[in-house]
């Protein structure tokens, strides 16, 4: 296993191979340490071995869907953001993960800086959480947080 | 004398055959019978309706006497026209057998009712009906008269009244022959009436027909119709050379080319679905038409009622058609905006993956070290061109709707305040004044504030790019009873009318090739019809241009 570094870990999960790597070249760009994964299933594999900052999921996966993965993070790996990355006919949909607890959603096609963007947010409310987990009510504090995921 | 009788009889109805007015139709026939009979003077009275029409004939003078209206008649007021004949004795015994109100048993009548007498100097012993005392004298310069009544179509109708100063001028078989006389001319009179009667109608008819046949041809436009029927309307009068028409409908008023106004009209009311919208007016434009050729007859009364209600059903179908048209056409152009739409939609969802990785490999590719200089500025332009391309999408989904909006309380002028600021500085660099009139304390209304600012920015792009030399851009906020107005006015290059009915169609634009997307004013039609309201756009080639959009301050409740 790779030594920890101080680089923020971003898990990418779409099943089309040119959006992951058209992430994953933007991303490293910036200095991200960059990981990907072409389905749910392996990703929730990945997340169990190594310690990820960001997930960016497509929504649309055969198998286990986006939605699922922003379910299952927000069970389980409450430090763990997650940001959807999807096309105007799912928006919707983004705007319903949205509420489910994805942090973020950026719509395709985007430019790089509007990557960036959305990215540096969603990291930004993971130290927000980080400060309310060390308060004595982390699951109260959770709750805040998904409620203002709404707006 | 028998032959004579026959001649006469013949002659009677040829005159009723001979289309003649009342007047001239008198005039012969009380030259025939004086000419008959050989008396001094002859007078004949006819009733009609309520009117009794009388006319004199003298044969030594021979003078004509005015023809007149006689006492006891009423005029159209329902007043009684005042007597004044000499002799009042003789005049209510007209009257009396005219009416056949005398006993028939009374000596002094024959067995059909007539009166004669030999000596008027005689006193009378009859006693008619009414109160009147008897013995009385009729007296005068007539020593003999007789007066025969008779029918037509079996009603007392007239009164032959023949005159002579010879004492004992008429004999009992002159008399008898005078009653068949009468009677022949009681048919006349039929005739005549009937056959006037059958013109009338006829000419009713062909106006009735006339409307019928301008209402039913299609290409004609309401104002065309109502002239139409105006025009048919004197031709239908007893006396077409001094009839005119008007139609008042609403405001305005279709008139024959003669038309003015006289006290001598018949109206009737168009009523369209219960409501009083104008009415149909017939006049005769003689200062006293009603004398010599009789007052307009009940059947152009009911003619004119029959056109007011055509007139009315006209009406109501025109407006029914119209206002179907008008939907059908609104349909056809939604359905045919929203057909586009869910095609565009379509298209534009497939064309978005793609170019997702156009855009983000060129970016990419950018960012490769050692890129020549042209190599770098071709993938720029690659990037451009995606990133317009992305904004068409934008576009047609919005336009489609597909984007979903978020209705929250806004107000117009914060709206036009924050998206005007943009374009202040755009608008100075081409020389382009930029007034904002705003109403004060305008209500808020429930809308997409984002959508809202981009019909608001749409329009003020448009209106920048119509006035490339520069010019008046006016933004202006209206408040109403129950919607606020948002009014863009550039004075611009304006538009022709071919342009303006295509004005919100998706991808029609008047800009050069990569100006526009034609899609601005399609994406502002989609946007105000989804908050409920209306656009208005006024133009004309070089008169600028004004769009006016109408938004409910209270969301329809559909929505």
């Amino acid at each position: 296993m790779a030594p920890a570094t101080d680089k923020e870990r971003i898990l990418i999960v779409n099943d089309d191979p040119r959006m992951r790597e058209l992430l994953q070249r933007h991303l490293c760009s910036q200095g991200y340490d960059v990981v990907t994964t072409s389905s749910v299933g392996e990703a929730t594999r990945v997340l169990v071995t190594r310690p990820i900052d960001l997930v960016i999921t497509d929504l649309e996966m055969p198998k286990a869907s986006g939605h699922d993965l922003v379910k299952y993070l927000r069970k389980n790996f409450l430090h763990t953001e997650v940001m959807i990355v999807t096309g105007y006919a799912a928006i919707r949909e983004a705007i319903a993960a949205a509420q489910a607890g994805a942090a973020e959603y950026l719509v395709k096609p985007f430019t790089e800086e509007e990557l960036f963007a959305v990215v540096q947010k969603a990291l930004g409310k993971r130290s927000v959480r980080q400060i309310g987990k060390t308060q004595a009510f982390p699951l109260f504090a959770f709750a805040t947080f998904t409620q203002s995921s709404f707006y | 004398m028998n032959h004579d009788f026959y001649v006469l009889s013949r002659r009677l109805l040829h005159f009723a055959n001979c289309e003649l007015s009342r007047l001239a139709f008198l005039r012969q026939v009380s030259k025939l019978i004086i000419d008959f009979a050989g008396c001094d003077e002859v007078e004949l009275r006819l009733k009609e309706g309520i009117l009794t029409y009388g006319w004199k004939f003298r044969l030594r003078p021979r003078e004509i006497s005015a023809f007149e209206i006689l006492p006891g008649a009423h005029n159209p007021d329902g007043r009684i026209i005042p007597c004044s004949h000499e002799d009042a004795i003789l005049e209510r015994l007209c009257r009396e057998v005219l009416n056949g109100r005398c006993e028939p048993s009374s000596p002094v009548l024959t067995r059909h009712g007539s009166f004669w007498t030999g000596d008027t100097e005689m006193p009378l012993d009859f006693s008619p009906a009414t109160d009147q005392p008897a013995p009385a004298v009729i007296g005068g310069d007539y020593k003999s008269i007789a007066l025969i009544p008779f029918a037509v179509n079996d009603e007392n109708a007239g009164l032959l009244h023949l005159k002579s100063r010879q004492r004992q001028f008429f004999t009992p078989e002159q008399i008898e022959l005078y009653e068949g006389i009468a009677q022949t001319l009681g048919m006349a009179v039929a005739v005549r009436r009937a056959q006037s009667g059958l013109r009338e109608r006829i000419k009713e008819l062909a106006c009735l027909y006339g409307i019928l046949e301008v209402a039913v041809r299609p290409s004609l436009t309401l104002e065309d119709i109502l002239q139409n029927i105006v025009n048919l309307l004197p031709p239908a009068m007893q006396r077409p050379e001094i009839a005119a028409g008007r139609i008042n409908l609403d405001q305005r008023s279709h008139t024959t080319a003669n038309f003015r106004e006289s006290p001598f009209k018949l109206a009737a009311d168009i009523v369209v679905g219960g409501e009083r919208r104008g009415n149909v007016e017939v006049a005769y434009l003689e200062d006293k038409p009603a004398l010599e050729s009789g007052l307009f007859l009940d059947e152009e009364q009911s003619l004119i009622d029959a056109v007011a209600s055509q007139a009315a059903l006209i009406i109501r179908r025109k407006e029914t058609e119209g206002d179907r048209t008008k939907l059908q056409q609104q349909l056809r152009h939604a359905d045919r905006l929203a057909t586009i739409g869910q095609l565009a939609a379509g298209v534009a969802h497939e064309l978005n993956e793609p170019l997702a990785n156009i855009l983000g490999f060129a970016q990419l590719a950018k960012k490769s070290p050692g890129l020549p200089a042209q190599t770098e500025q071709d993938i720029e332009k690659i990037v451009a061109s995606a990133l317009h391309a992305r904004e068409v999408i934008k576009k047609l989904l919005t336009f489609a709707r597909q984007m979903p909006p978020t209705k929250i309380r806004v107000n117009l002028n914060k709206i036009v305040d924050e998206g005007l600021y943009f374009l202040e500085s755009r608008c100075a660099k081409l020389g382009i004044q930029l007034m904002r009139e705003l109403a004060p304390e305008l209500p808020d209304i429930t809308a997409d504030a984002t959508q809202l600012q981009q019909v608001l920015v749409n329009l003020a792009v448009n209106a920048i790019q119509a006035m490339p030399q520069g010019g008046h851009l006016t933004v202006k906020t209206l408040a109403g009873d129950d919607h606020v107005l948002l009014v863009v006015e550039d004075t611009g290059a304006g538009m022709t009318e071919e342009v303006k009915g295509k004005l919100f169609a998706p991808f029609f634009t008047t800009k050069d090739v990569g100006q526009g997307t034609g899609l601005g004013l399609a994406v502002v039609h989609g946007i105000v019809t989804s908050h409920g309201g209306v656009i208005n756009v006024e133009s004309a080639a070089g008169h600028g241009a004004r769009f006016e959009i109408k938004l409910p301050i209270v969301e329809p409740l559909e929505n």
